[in-house]
């Protein structure tokens, strides 16, 4: 296993003994044991109960829909009802993400990542709950006007457009009071917490997680573990860095963090020979995957109907291999793998793209770490750029929401940039982003066939039906049948029933904080491993760059025309809606 | 070529380190007082936004947004 470190993924050789010698194997054992038990702990949980309660909420959805032509408040909080039922807010639910919590956010004091006393946790409450309680007062404002507004249109019956557009500008200004109160309660619910055992136990489990599987392909249980505890630490330190207040407000995750930890350590002091056996970055990137393959579920792409498809789904396929043939022929790219990696990163939705992408095509880690840094970077300034623009030229918020949404790289900076503009623009954002980010799937397993059939050919390899299957990365099978697993229940339950206990249990009760984990100790190990001076060199000529800012260039164009002709020529009736 | 001594790799650390908390303490919170950014900034302190999530599923605010998108394609037909 590992025997090129240098490259996400690792050939395969087609022996029955594979199923447990290889780590794409591996990756997908682990990926879907993990998988099951989030399966087994969350899924009972759609009771009769919660599908009674989700029957009503409907029923009275409809009847709103039925009364006025636009959301009124009850529609609203028909909908709240429906999203208060998480299966991952289960006892078990909770035990889960107490065990596995990445380190807490904070503001001055590291020490507030692992550790907070009662007192101060009394002290921080109480600040908050001055906070609250003014938001609280401006929500119940906000919640009076909306009621006078959607009365005043109701007493027109609902036909003054006037009437209409006030109550609904009213309703929209009350739900964006409402969330900002949401999180303000949030915060005076803090007590005292010691995440330091809990961190270790949750390094226990990782290490017979990954150790067993590391021992059977032929490594030391026990190395692995000594140098597991180092990896750990680095990437809990990275959690940290990334939860510090001012990070978080850029957009600087935990993936950016871990690099330049592993990064300081492996070009000062030297990464530790004894460590290096738990410098595993294929083996995390792939078992964490083949997670997120469970996170691609297809019913979400027509969330936002045709336009969405249109927006995300036709523009970002363009942009993809416009960018990637611009990179062969114009810029004359010296490595095939970088300049596809980068034009993914760019053009779906950065880090997580870039990551399927780099495994998908055999990218080394160096050119990850190039995309992942381009990604940062271009991320931080579009988050801040794109709603001034909007805002200053007056873009309609569907617009601008579905613009942002198909062309800020990072998911979290699009729900703040979004957010920032108004509640709409978020929605609208957010659902295009969301389909953007279900392409990873089509387009990881598309760049993995055209890897082994044609790249490779090209280099002079004759490229049987075999030969695809001894080429082809394993775990990408995993990956995909993740994907295809849990959209086919997803699609057999009905979307409601699926929020509560895929959306909200099976994915975010469990694959995804531990995905989110392996992910870090993958890019730990990426920085533990590379050498400054060789990651340099990938950089030469500024043409990563020049690629990243031409791709995106054409992005931004595309994006905001196609969402033009779909939002407001094609579908305006969907527009009206939103 | 001259190997790094012992003490040379532990400055580079430190000074790396250094680094790393001028950006954490110092860069910062000092750019959040640029007029530009301050309310973009604010405002995501405010929602509590992890603008570093790398996933939809990263964040609870597309949890929220997706089960809109998804009631007003199916309940909003009259307008």
């Amino acid at each position: 296993m590992g025997k090129d470190q240098g490259v996400v993924v690792d050939t395969g050789a087609s022996k029955l003994s594979d199923l447990w010698t290889q780590e794409d194997y591996w990756a997908i054992w682990l990926g879907f044991f993990v998988l099951m038990v989030g399966m087994i702990l969350f899924f009972p949980k759609a009771t009769d109960e919660v599908r009674q309660t989700i029957s009503q909420a409907n029923a009275n959805l409809e009847m709103a829909s039925a009364r006025a032509p636009f959301k009124t408040l009850a529609w609203y909080q028909a909908l709240d009802t429906k999203k208060k039922l998480k299966a991952s807010a289960s006892p078990e639910g909770k035990w889960i993400k107490k065990v596995t919590s990445a380190p807490k956010g904070w503001k001055q004091n590291p020490l507030e990542a692992f550790w907070m006393s009662a007192p101060a946790a009394s002290a921080k409450a109480a600040k908050a709950k001055e906070t609250y309680l003014k938001v609280a007062m401006a929500e119940k404002m906000a919640l009076v006007e909306a009621r006078a507004s959607e009365k005043m249109a109701a007493l027109a019956g609902f036909s003054d457009d006037t009437k209409n557009a006030s109550a609904v500008k009213d309703i929209d200004a009350w739900r964006a009071v409402k969330a900002k109160a949401s999180k303000a309660k949030a915060k005076t619910r803090v007590t005292g917490y010691n995440q330091v055992p809990w961190l270790f136990l949750f390094m226990g489990f990782l290490i017979v997680f990954f150790g067993l599987g590391y021992a059977v392909m032929g490594g030391g249980f026990g190395k692995f573990a000594a140098g597991f505890v180092v990896v750990f630490l680095v990437a809990t330190l990275a959690y940290v860095a990334a939860g510090n207040g001012s990070m978080k407000q850029y957009g600087v995750g935990y993936a950016a963090w871990a690099i330049v930890f592993g990064l300081i350590i492996s070009n000062t002091i030297g990464t530790p020979e004894w460590v290096k056996p738990a410098v595993q970055t294929e083996y995390y990137i792939k078992t964490g995957l083949v997670l997120l393959g469970a996170e691609i579920l297809f019913g979400k792409i027509l969330s936002i109907g045709i336009p969405g498809i249109f927006v995300a789904w036709v523009v970002t396929p363009i942009v993809l291999i416009s960018t990637y043939l611009f990179g062969q022929k114009v810029l004359k790219m010296p490595s095939k793998t970088l300049n596809m990696t980068i034009s993914a990163d760019m053009s779906v939705c950065g880090v997580s793209a870039a990551i399927a992408t780099a495994a998908a095509c055999k990218a080394k880690k160096e050119e990850l770490t190039l995309a992942v840094g381009l990604s940062l970077v271009f991320t931080s300034i579009m988050m801040v750029v794109m709603p001034l623009i909007i805002k200053a030229v007056g873009i309609p918020h569907v617009l601008g929401g579905a613009w942002m949404g198909g062309t800020i790289d990072a998911t979290g900076a699009v729900a703040a940039a979004g957010a920032f503009l108004s509640e709409r623009a978020l929605y609208v954002a957010a659902t295009i982003k969301m389909i953007q980010n279900v392409l990873i799937g089509v387009i990881a397993f598309g760049v993995a066939l055209y890897w082994v059939t044609k790249v490779e050919a090209a280099e002079g390899n004759h490229v049987g039906l075999i030969e695809i299957w001894r080429r082809f990365p394993k775990f990408v099978i995993g990956f995909i049948l993740a994907s295809i697993i849990f959209s086919a229940i997803y699609q057999a339950v009905g979307k409601d029933v699926a929020y509560v206990i895929i959306d909200q249990g099976a994915i975010r009760g469990l694959s995804k904080i531990l995905r989110s984990w392996f992910f870090c100790l993958a890019f730990t190990s990426i920085g533990l491993a590379t050498n400054f001076r060789e990651l340099k060199e990938y950089f030469k000529g500024g043409k990563p760059l020049i690629l990243y800012f031409c791709g995106q260039s054409l992005n931004l164009i595309l994006t905001l025309t196609m969402a033009y002709i779909m939002f407001y020529l094609v579908f305006p009736d969907i527009t009206a809606k939103i | 070529m001259k190997k790094n001594s012992r003490a040379d790799k532990g400055l580079r650390f430190l000074l790396c380190v250094g680094a790393v908390a001028a950006v954490i303490w110092g860069t910062g919170p000092l750019l959040n007082d640029w007029s530009v950014i301050n309310p973009l900034m604010t405002f995501i302190e405010e929602r509590d936004i992890d603008a570093g999530a790398y996933y939809y599923t990263d964040i609870e605010e597309f949890a929220e947004a997706g089960l809109i998108m998804d009631n007003t394609m199916t309940y909003c037909v009259n307008r």
